[in-house]
């Protein structure tokens, strides 16, 4: 079968890219194995919460430093006008979805799922961030026997910021005890003012904010949220959670969704297990032997941490579904990882500024772009931006897409 | 020029499956995905009950009963980031649970043999229907043989389809096989008449190797003895018509991916006569979107009508996205909504056994509340059980994408 583009990869940028080129009236098909790292990620879009020369700094206006990080960086390949437009348009896609994102132009400090403050410059209505509940009183809630969220942690840590806590102890409805189920118990909760009028009577009546785990739902959250908020008569907000995490996959679906909803794109999931590689064609095959025909292909399968990437015994990485050339500073073998994890994230495939990678000898690809965690030169575990980098870079690999498909319908 | 050469092949054996546990990294994913345990603390979660069990599993036979509440839904492996083919472990565990098919309940014998069932049912259909449908007689087989009282039964046939194909006139063509399976040939007539006509409209004639069944029910319960010469013979029936080059099409989700990935995996049928047919074999959906959508969009007329689409649950296990949904977006006028349920709770013949069926409806939910939201005007989906399910639990129409189809084309919207 035959689209326009295919995408390798289910993760955000992915998402993102086949997303604009839908926009662009182009056809997609997804081929992606398995969730994504949106299941990784908390609450919030993390642009650039640190500086990459030097993760003590934290960095207000991320925008603003972009033209200092260096010259290999996928920021400064996309550029700072693309980077805005991208922004602004995921701003703009996230409230058609009901996942309404707030960019303020500078960083906030956001509560992590250890109670930490992390740098974050876009969040969402009902997430944590010192802003909203620093110096207040804050009940924060923990369910009977649930274990991916420590608590005492997160009380220990927002005390640091001036923010007093009451860990307050409550049943969940039908008495959930994991993520996706605390999720799925509370969209399917009838009853909500009922649910949280009976947990009136245990609330401090000095507490002035209510702090849930980011469980609140996966589908029906904003009810449920705003059944508490009314209820309780004080804002209710989330704190991120251990993995996998409710407001990722909230995100993913909420996406994938959009995706299959409004156009008529095919999202598929397998992982792939051959190629054929040409300059105006590219044909793959999926793990189930089917074959699919594409003008170009983007690949957005997350690097060597996602499996995107694969590494040999020699801790050499390669891209093993094309063979496009990859970029790493030192062998990823399982000794040395351990000391610099630095050197697999900054791992992957080389590209030109387009987002083109280069084949075995030949020059750069026209046919072929690349995004998010699959592009090297970044790090961002340690620079806190990875919704950033892959809205950008699919964004861009989408744009510059489209200019060569345009380049094909002239010629 | 050819990079990383051809595909590697379909699912690998057994040793494949249960080897792929060491690629576990503990993420949670697939728990967090996972429609039954999202609904009772008595299923462990795919991540214990695959990957991790899987390890005692090999120091010998563990006293466990949990694989057993898994409906083999397979989401968890579509979700898995590591490629663990976690409800494949699964089914194998429930194999040596049940010792192959030696300590297997009576009732989940019966409902393990949908074919015989039918055929006996099909002598005197509306005698076995209107029994099937007294309560008593219900509660008589619930507590004779553990499939709840409530489940959702199909109505028997006979051999309805047999019957029209045999005095169905079709014009010359390229020829394709139809697995009709045991489920059109007992239960659900009209979706294979509803095939043929379509394709017969799209130029081909259609043929119908065999009715046998495809023992999926055997396979994913555990009853993996008798499933095997059963499998053998469906194979050695398919087979000429996979020699002479023709696809074998399939309306039945799960029947097709039982014949294209499951014997490989759970009987270790890795030969090249195996082989072959496992490739031969295509979902309906997906043949007639390749190459063949142009000329459906021609003769689709207008469908005003509210349609709710459920994927159901082997769509994921076949990795082909869903075909179905651009089919109908194909349909002029269509008002198409999609089931945001992972699963509608029956898991093939799971939600029918007794212990079970509390489970199913608990998983089923969210469906049912999708429908109340939406009334749709009818509802699509792929597999038949899921089809009996949705119809019982909701009232709504519950069709097959083909029937769909052939209705826009015969214009009755
Ligand atoms: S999703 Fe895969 S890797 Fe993660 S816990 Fe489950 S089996 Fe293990
Ligand atoms: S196959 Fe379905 S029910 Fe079984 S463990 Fe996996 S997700 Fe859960």
């Amino acid at each position: 079968m035959k689209t326009d583009a295919i995408i390798i990869g289910t993760e955000l940028d992915g998402l993102i890219a086949a997303i604009r080129l839908r926009e662009h009236g182009y056809s997609v098909r997804m081929i992606g194995n398995g969730g994504g790292s949106l299941h990784y990620a908390p609450e919030g879009i993390h642009v650039l919460g640190f500086s990459p020369r030097n993760d003590e700094e934290i960095i207000c206006e991320p925008l603003a430093i972009i033209s200092q990080l260096d010259q290999s960086h996928p920021y400064r390949k996309v550029g700072i006008d693309q980077i805005r437009n991208a922004l602004d348009w995921f701003v703009n896609i996230s409230g058609e979805i009901h996942q309404k994102i707030t960019i303020s132009g500078h960083n906030e400090l956001a509560v992590s799922a250890t109670g930490l403050s992390i740098p974050v410059y876009g969040t969402s209505e009902h997430q944590a961030t010192v802003g909203k509940i620093g110096g207040k009183t804050a009940a924060l809630v923990r369910f009977r026997g649930y274990r991916d969220f420590p608590v005492e942690l997160v009380a220990i840590e927002l005390g640091k910021t001036g923010t007093k806590t009451e860990i307050v102890d409550v049943v969940a409805p039908g008495d959930a005890v994991e993520n996706a189920a605390l999720a799925k118990a509370f969209d399917e909760l009838e009853e909500t003012d009922s649910y949280f009028t009976a947990l009136k009577d245990s609330i401090p009546s000095y507490a002035d904010v209510m702090l849930f785990p980011a469980v609140m739902g996966l589908s029906n959250f904003h009810r449920t949220l705003a059944s508490a908020e009314r209820v309780l008569g004080m804002p209710c907000l989330e704190v991120p959670t251990l993995p996998p995490s409710v407001p990722g996959m909230r995100l993913e679906r909420a996406l994938t969704n959009y995706l299959r909803n409004g156009t008529a794109s095919l999202h598929s999931c397998s992982g792939i297990s051959g190629s054929s590689f040409e300059t105006d064609r590219i044909v793959v095959w999926d793990d189930m032997g089917r074959q699919y025909e594409a003008s170009l292909v983007i690949v957005s399968n997350g690097g060597v941490l996602m499996g995107g990437l694969d590494v040999d015994s020699y801790g050499v990485v390669h891209e093993t579904s094309f063979g496009f050339k990859t970029y790493q500073s030192e062998p990823l073998k399982p000794t040395t990882v351990g000391r610099s994890l630095n050197a697999l994230h900054i791992t992957g495939v080389e590209t030109d500024d387009a987002l083109r990678p280069q084949r075995n000898g030949s020059g750069f690809c026209r046919n072929a772009f690349v995004t998010g965690r699959t592009l090297p030169h970044w790090n961002p575990a340690m620079e806190c931006s990875t919704e950033g980098v892959c809205v950008a870079t699919g964004w861009a690999a989408a744009e510059n897409a489209h200019e060569y498909l345009e380049s094909l319908n002239v010629a | 020029m050819l990079h990383s050469g051809v595909f590697i092949g379909i699912d690998h054996g057994s040793a494949n499956v249960l080897g792929s546990m060491d690629q576990c990294t503990k993420c949670g994913i697939c728990n967090a995905h996972c429609p039954v345990a999202a609904v009772t603390r008595e299923f462990p979660g795919p991540k214990y009950c695959g990957p991790q069990a899987q390890r005692f599993r090999l120091a010998g036979s563990v006293p466990e009963w949990s694989p057993m509440l898994c409906s083999g839904c397979g989401v968890c492996t579509s979700v898995c980031p590591n490629n663990v083919a976690i409800s494949d472990i699964i089914t194998l565990a429930k194999a040596d649970i049940v010792g192959g098919g030696d300590r297997i309940s009576l009732g989940q014998r019966l409902l393990n043999r949908p074919d015989l069932i039918g055929r006996l049912g099909g002598k005197f259909p509306t005698l076995t229907n209107t029994l099937l449908g007294s309560s008593i007689v219900r509660r008589i087989v619930e507590s004779l043989f553990g499939i709840h009282r409530s489940a959702p039964l199909p109505e028997v046939h006979g051999r309805k389809f047999r019957k029209w194909l045999a005095s169905h006139d079709q014009e010359n063509g390229p020829i394709v096989s139809y697995f009709s399976g045991c489920a059109i040939e007992n239960y659900d007539p009209d979706v294979g008449i509803a095939l043929v006509r379509l394709l017969n409209h799209l130029g081909y004639k259609v043929q119908v190797p065999t009715d046998r069944c495809c023992s999926l029910p055997m396979l994913s319960s555990g009853e993996t003895g008798p499933a095997r010469a059963r499998v053998q013979a469906l194979v050695d029936a398919l087979h000429p018509s996979v020699l002479t080059g023709q696809k074998i099409i399939s309306t039945s989700t799960s029947c097709s991916l039982t014949l294209r990935a499951k014997y490989a995996a759970y009987l270790d049928m890795t030969d090249d006569k195996s082989g072959e047919v496992a490739s031969a074999v295509v979902d309906a959906c997906e043949f007639l979107l390749d190459g063949h959508a142009g000329r459906l969009r021609k003769c689709l007329n207008a469908m005003p009508l509210r349609v709710l689409y459920h994927g159901p649950c082997q769509l994921r296990g076949h990795k082909m996205g869903t075909p179905a949904v651009e089919l109908m977006q194909l349909i002029p006028e269509i008002n198409l909504q999609l089931s945001q349920a992972d699963c509608c709770g029956i898991g093939g013949t799971y939600g029918y056994e007794k212990n079970k069926h509390d489970i199913a409806l608990a998983v089923g939910a969210s469906l049912v509340e999708q429908v109340r939201q939406f009334e749709p005007d009818i509802i699509v989906c792929d597999s038949e059980t899921c089809r009996w399910n949705i119809e019982a639990r909701t009232s709504v129409e519950c069709v097959h994408p083909v029937q769909l189809l052939m209705r826009a084309i015969d214009g009755r919207g």
